[in-house]
């Protein structure tokens, strides 16, 4: 089975029954596409078919996992294709963000794992704000945001569970949206909202440590961050309660 | 002394009135203020601190301490943007703040910020801090055992969050490989579990409980002294 998405073409190779079971972990906005050419490859087998159903996973020649029950291959699959994407994808370049819409324009939230990002748009979201995803932000050479929609995840210490009070987005399509807030928060238990704003330079370096591919493609990635940072106001500040923090953003645009 | 700015491997960007640099060589990543920012552009190999500071002053329409110029070209050296270090002793940054706010200079005093860019393989991982020590297993292959659900950072960086959690689900063992761009900081706790990890999954295929060729236990045995030499003295 080929897969689209991004620009970035997967070949997955594996029986019928446990490519299905896998689906939920190809990537959100993912096509099928017959074209040929270069693929990244992964292939899922089952390591011991009589154990029961745990799989190995391959990506090329390299072992990625083995024994891995469908939930937990599912993740590790869906990890991998997800960072291959924001790696490879030639048109889009990926933040680590959280990124909603609002008033026609997108908030954007940048921050590492455990900075609290899927809390707070889980917040934004139940406070009127369009989903465009919890995790990565890819920005098309234009300097528009798309969406990369897949159930928020929120973490508990040390993992990760499918948020319960958020179904699954549908599959319909958001348009891409111009960048109008960028927030650079992180949780801390009782803290008091007070934004202060950030020059355009240091908007673009709390954006840098957050590009997945910039060591690939730095020169690409500075003129876009330089773009967007020019382009939205910033805010930095620590964060008390999500709910509260959600309601001071969205006055902000 | 005159001093020259280093152009080689860097992308620079201007920002309003500062200015993004990047190393390609390092992969460090400088946000320079206004006035640093200036001080490097005048840093052409004609001037001296004095004449810089002289120059600059002008442009800023205030004072410029040349020893703020030098604390700025302290910090750019140390930054590796310029070809050579300035001489004589460093100028402490609190020295060069009390010496402007006695002159009561305008201009803001010279920033230099450093980040280190992260990796592809922190996707999912908090990095991005000034530089930090990592585990090193570039060109080994290695296996870790841990107890699920625990995905993500546990993949590239951030082992601790690998160690599973209590949960709904009830904890199940997988092996996963660990990239060998995985960035995992090391630190006690980080090195404490992964050595764990390998080492029961270097168990397990001793014992037969997990399939491996002799080649695959022989790199796995080879990646935990590579682990145990690396973490000698972490505390």
């Amino acid at each position: 089975m080929r897969l689209r998405s991004f620009g970035v073409t997967f070949e997955i190779v594996a029986a019928r029954d446990v490519a299905g079971a896998l689906a939920p972990a190809f990537p959100p906005h993912a096509t099928r596409t017959a074209c040929e050419g270069r693929a990244l490859r992964f292939s899922v087998g089952l390591a011991h078919p009589d154990r029961g159903r745990l799989m190995t996973i391959h990506r090329g020649r390299r072992t990625i996992c083995r024994d891995a029950p469908l939930v937990v291959a599912r993740d590790i699959l869906e990890h991998a294709l997800r960072r291959a994407i924001a790696v490879s994808s030639p048109h889009h370049l990926f933040l680590h963000a959280g990124v909603v819409g609002w008033k026609g324009r997108a908030i954007l939230i940048p921050g590492h794992s455990f900075s609290g990002k899927s809390t707070l748009v889980q917040a934004l979201v139940a406070a009127g704000a369009t989903y465009y995803s919890d995790e990565l932000a890819p920005v098309g050479d234009d300097g528009l945001v798309h969406a990369y929609r897949r159930p928020i995840a929120l973490r508990t210490h040390g993992g990760a569970f499918a948020s319960p009070s958020l179904p699954a987005p549908r599959a319909q399509s958001v348009k891409p949206l111009p960048v109008g807030l960028i927030v650079c928060t992180r949780y801390r238990e009782n803290a008091a909202w007070a934004p202060q704003e950030l020059t355009s330079a240091e908007a673009a370096m709390e954006l840098l440590a957050n590009t997945i591919p910039i060591r690939a493609r730095p020169r690409r990635a500075l003129r876009l961050l330089k773009r967007l940072a020019l382009g939205a106001p910033a805010h930095r500040s620590e964060r008390g309660e999500a709910r509260d923090a959600a309601r001071e953003i969205l006055r902000m645009i | 002394m005159t001093y020259h700015a280093r152009t080689n491997h860097l992308l620079v960007e201007s920002i309003g009135d500062e200015l993004l640099v990047y190393d390609r060589l390092n992969h460090h990543a400088h946000r320079l203020n206004r006035t640093a920012a200036l001080v490097w552009r005048h840093c052409e190999g004609k001037r001296d601190p004095r004449e810089i500071a002289a120059e600059l002053g002008a442009t800023l329409g205030c004072t410029l301490d040349p020893r703020a110029v030098t604390a700025a070209l302290d910090d750019l050296a140390g930054a590796g943007l310029m070809e050579q270090a300035p001489a004589g002793p460093r100028v402490s940054r609190a020295h060069v703040v009390r010496a402007l706010k006695a002159a009561a200079v305008g201009a803001a005093l010279p920033a230099v910020v450093t980040i280190v860019a992260p990796a592809p393989a922190e996707a999912d991982s908090p990095t991005a801090q000034p530089a930090k020590k990592t585990i090193d297993l570039r060109g080994k292959e290695a296996f870790v055992l841990g107890v699920t659900p625990a995905t993500g950072p546990g993949l590239v960086g951030g082992i601790t969050a690998f160690t599973g959690f209590p949960g709904s689900t009830p904890p199940v063992l997988v092996t996963v490989h660990i990239p060998p761009d995985a960035d995992i900081e090391l630190n006690a706790e980080n090195c404490q579990n992964l050595l764990k990890m390998m080492q029961d999954a270097l168990d397990r295929m001793m014992t037969g409980g997990l399939a491996a060729s002799q080649m695959q236990i022989q790199s796995q045995r080879d990646a935990i002294q590579s682990v145990k030499d690396q973490c000698k003295g972490v505390h």
